[in-house]
C-alpha cells in the first residue's frame, strides 16, 4: 500500500463508524472515528487530514453546515454520506462544498473506491465544485439548473443530460476560459463500472457539443486545444 | 318507479310539467265553462239583431215580395218561413239566456211586439265546440224557433238549428300549452341549476380526490342539504388526508430507518472472507435496499410538485443511454421525436430509468422505441427476456408484485418500479402498460399526450 492518508470518519452510529474504520484500515489508510462535530474539530485541530467521510444526519451540528463551516476553513475534500438519497441532498452535499456523495446504504467498497477518486481527483485538480451554493449557471443562451441537472435552452427547453456529461459540464464551467487536460477532467468522471479512458473523455465532450447545438465544423462554446485538452470559451454566471 | 327520469333535471321538469298541466287544465275547465256561456249569449245578441232586421226589412216590403225575400234569407241555419202556426207559448219563461235573448228582439222591434220563443232542443251548455259547431248542409233539428208577427199580422218563423259558430280554439290551446311548457323547462333548468350547481361542485370533487387527496376543500354553499354534504365532504377529506399522511410518515420512517442496520450489515458483509457468502449476502441486501429506496420514491411521488417544462424527450432517452453505457449497459434507440413535451423532467427520468432497469433486468438490453403522432409520443421500452404469463400482466404492477419462478425468484421482483411509472405516466395524462411481444420479450408502452 503506497498510502497511508488519513480519513476522518464523522457519523453517529457507533456500529457503522468501526465497520468504516476496520475496513479502511485494512485497506491501508489511517482511520480516525467521531461521532459529532465538536469530536471532529478536536481531530482536525490535532493532526493533519487528507480526507472526511462527512454523515448528513448528526446529533447537533448537522453535516451540512459542518461542511460549509469546514469550507469556509480548509480545502480538505469531504464525501457526503447521505441516508436520504433524494437527488435535492445530493446536490445540496455538492453545492455546500463536499466533493462527493453516497447515499445510505452503501457497502465498504464503494466508500473506498469513492475515497480513492476523490483523492486522485484532489491531486489532479486541487479546487472542488464549489459553484457558491449557484443552483444555476448560465452560459451562452443556456442555462445549467444545478438541482435538476439539467440543461435549459433559451427558449425554455429542458434538455437532460446524462450524468457523465452533468459532470464534465460542471466542471468546465467552475473552470471557464481555463484549458483542462483530459487526465484532468477524468479525475472527475465517475465511472461506476470503468475507469474512464482519454477516449472516453473525447466521446463525452462530443457528446456535450451535441446537446449545446455546438457540434458545427467549429465548436464555439466547448473549444479544443490541441495537445492540452478543453477549454468553456463563453462568459458564465452564476445564479443563487 | 322504472320509468322515473334519471337526472334531478328530469325528475323536476316532470312534476312541475305535471302540476302546471293538471292545474292548467282545471282553469281550462272552468274558463271554457264561462267562455261558453258568453260565446253563447253574445251569439244569441247577434242572432236577435239579425231577426229583427229581417222582420224590420219585411214589415216594409209588399206581402207579394215578401216570400222572394224570405228565400233569399233562408239559409242555414236559420230557416225563415211565412206558413206556420202560431207556437204554444211556454209556461216557464225565466230562463235567463231566453229572457235576454227576448228582451233584446222586444228592445230592436219594439215592446209591445208579440214576440213567442220556444226552446225546441236542449242548450248546449260548455260543451266545448260539439254544440257550437257549424252543421254544415241542412238545417237539422232546430235548437229553437221565435216566432214575430208583422203589422199586418203575418206570422214570421224563425227555427235556428244552431247558434252561430265559434272560431276554433284548437290552435290557441296549443299556444298555450307550448308556452307553459317552454316556461317550465326553462323555470326547471334554473331551479335545477341552482339547486345541483353545488351538488356537482361536490361530484367534482369526490372523483378528483383520488388525484390529489390533498386539494383545497369545496366551498360550503348552496341549500342546506347541499351544504351539509360539503361539509361532511369536507370533513372525510381532512380525516383521508391525515390517516394516509399518517401512514405515509409510519412507512417513510420506517424505510428510512432501515437504511442504517442495512448500511452495517453491507459493511460486514465486505469484511467476510467467503466470497460466495458474501455474494448471497450482497444479494439479499440489493434486494433490502431496492425496496427500501424503492418505497421511498413511491411515497415521494404522492406528493411531487415538481413544476411541468418544456422537456427535450429525445435528449432525455439519449442521456440515459449515455448513463447505461457508462454502466457497461446497452441501450438502443429507434424512431425519434422532436417536438418537445410538456413533462415533469425529474419524474419522467424515473419513470423511463424504472422501465429500462426491468427491461436489462430481464433481458440482455433494452429497446427505447419511439413515435410521435399529431397529439401524442409513444414510447415504448422493449426487452428480450422472458416476458409475463398474460394473466399476470396487469399484476406486474402491484407492488412487490412477483411472478413466475423464473422471473423474478433472483432478480428480486419487480419491486414498486412499474408502479411508480405508470403513476408518472398517469400524472402527466398518460398511461402505461405492458404487451408480451410476438417476438418474444416483454413491451412497455408509454403513451404520453402532448399538451391539451
Amino acid at each position: 500500500m503506497e498510502t497511508s492518508d488519513h480519513v476522518l470518519v464523522v457519523d453517529d452510529d457507533a456500529e457503522i463508524r468501526r465497520l468504516l474504520g476496520d475496513y479502511l484500515r485494512k485497506n491501508g489508510y489511517r482511520a480516525t472515528t467521531v461521532g459529532d462535530g465538536n469530536a471532529m474539530w478536536a481531530a482536525l485541530a490535532r493532526g493533519k487530514v487528507d480526507l472526511i467521510v462527512l454523515d448528513l444526519m448528526l446529533p447537533g451540528q448537522d453535516g451540512l453546515s459542518l461542511c460549509r463551516k469546514l469550507r469556509a476553513e480548509s480545502d480538505t475534500p469531504v464525501i457526503m454520506l447521505t441516508a436520504r438519497g433524494e437527488e435535492t441532498d445530493r446536490v445540496v452535499g455538492l453545492e455546500m462544498g463536499a466533493d462527493d456523495y453516497l447515499a445510505k446504504p452503501f457497502s465498504a467498497r464503494e466508500l473506498l473506491a469513492r475515497v480513492k477518486s476523490v483523492l486522485r481527483r484532489y491531486r489532479a485538480l486541487p479546487m472542488h465544485l464549489r459553484a457558491d451554493d449557484a443552483t444555476s449557471i448560465r452560459f451562452a443562451g443556456w442555462t445549467l439548473d444545478v438541482r435538476s441537472r439539467h440543461l435549459v435552452s433559451a427558449d425554455g427547453v429542458v434538455t437532460p443530460l446524462s450524468g457523465a456529461e452533468f459532470q464534465l459540464l460542471r466542471v468546465l464551467l467552475s473552470h471557464p476560459g481555463q484549458v483542462l487536460s483530459r487526465d484532468q477532467l477524468m479525475s472527475f468522471a465517475k465511472g461506476r463500472e470503468s475507469e474512464p479512458f482519454e477516449r472516453t473523455i473525447d466521446l463525452r465532450v462530443s457528446r456535450l457539443r451535441q446537446r449545446l447545438g455546438d457540434d458545427g465544423g467549429e465548436p464555439r462554446i466547448i473549444k479544443t486545444v490541441r495537445g492540452q485538452g478543453y477549454v468553456l470559451a463563453a462568459p458564465v454566471t452564476m445564479e443563487r | 318507479m322504472r320509468l322515473a327520469p334519471k337526472s334531478l333535471f328530469g325528475r323536476l321538469v316532470l312534476v312541475l310539467l305535471a302540476g302546471l298541466v293538471l292545474s292548467q287544465l282545471a282553469t281550462l275547465y272552468i274558463n271554457q265553462t264561462e267562455r261558453d256561456r258568453l260565446l253563447y249569449r253574445a251569439g244569441g245578441m247577434r242572432l236577435a239583431q239579425q231577426i229583427s232586421d229581417i222582420v224590420k226589412l219585411l214589415d216594409s216590403l209588399p206581402s207579394a215580395e215578401r216570400r222572394r225575400v224570405v228565400a233569399v234569407f233562408n239559409r242555414p241555419p236559420l230557416a225563415v218561413s211565412l206558413d206556420r202556426p202560431p207556437l204554444d207559448l211556454p209556461a216557464d219563461e225565466d230562463d235567463a239566456d231566453f229572457s235576454m235573448f227576448a228582451s233584446v228582439l222586444r228592445y230592436t222591434l219594439g215592446e209591445d211586439a208579440k214576440i213567442a220563443v220556444v226552446e225546441r232542443a236542449h242548450r248546449p251548455h260548455g260543451h266545448g265546440e260539439r254544440g257550437f259547431g257549424p252543421r254544415r248542409g241542412g238545417f237539422g233539428p232546430p235548437a229553437f224557433t221565435v216566432q214575430v208577427p208583422l203589422q199586418d199580422g203575418t206570422l214570421v218563423t224563425f227555427d235556428s238549428s244552431v247558434l252561430p259558430p265559434v272560431a276554433t280554439t284548437t290552435l290557441r290551446l296549443a299556444l298555450t300549452l307550448a308556452v307553459l311548457l317552454a316556461t317550465v323547462i326553462v323555470l326547471s333548468l334554473i331551479a335545477v341549476r341552482w339547486v345541483t350547481g353545488p351538488l356537482s361542485v361536490l361530484a367534482d370533487a369526490a372523483e378528483k380526490l383520488g388525484e390529489n387527496i390533498n386539494r383545497p376543500p369545496i366551498p360550503e354553499a348552496g341549500p342546506a342539504e347541499v351544504q351539509r354534504a360539503a361539509r361532511s365532504f369536507n370533513a372525510m377529506q381532512q380525516r383521508l388526508a391525515h390517516s394516509m399522511a399518517e401512514r405515509s410518515r409510519v412507512l417513510t420512517a420506517m424505510s428510512h430507518d432501515l437504511k442504517t442496520p442495512i448500511t452495517r450489515m453491507r459493511l460486514r458483509t465486505d469484511m467476510l472472507e467467503d466470497e460466495a457468502v458474501r455474494e448471497k449476502f450482497d444479494r439479499d441486501l440489493a434486494e433490502m435496499e431496492q425496496m427500501v429506496t424503492q418505497t421511498l420514491e413511491f411515497m415521494r411521488d404522492a406528493t411531487d410538485t415538481e413544476p411541468v417544462k418544456r422537456l427535450d424527450l429525445m435528449a432525455l432517452v439519449e442521456s440515459l443511454q449515455a448513463d447505461y453505457e457508462d454502466m457497461a449497459k446497452e441501450v438502443r434507440i429507434m424512431g425519434r421525436v422532436s417536438r418537445p413535451l410538456a413533462a415533469r423532467p425529474v419524474a419522467m427520468r424515473r419513470c423511463l430509468t424504472n422501465l429500462v432497469d426491468n427491461a436489462i433486468r430481464y433481458g440482455a438490453r433494452a429497446t427505447i422505441d419511439l413515435a410521435e403522432e399529431a397529439d401524442r409520443v409513444i414510447l415504448r421500452v422493449l426487452d428480450d427476456g422472458p416476458g409475463i404469463p398474460e394473466a399476470q400482466l396487469e399484476r406486474a404492477f402491484e407492488p412487490f408484485y412477483r411472478g413466475e419462478a423464473s422471473r423474478s425468484r433472483e432478480t428480486g421482483g419487480f419491486g414498486l418500479g412499474l408502479g411508480i411509472a405508470r403513476n408518472i405516466a398517469r400524472a402527466h395524462g398518460g398511461e402505461l402498460t405492458l404487451k408480451n411481444r410476438p417476438e418474444g420479450g416483454l413491451a412497455a408502452t408509454l403513451t404520453l399526450p402532448h399538451a391539451a
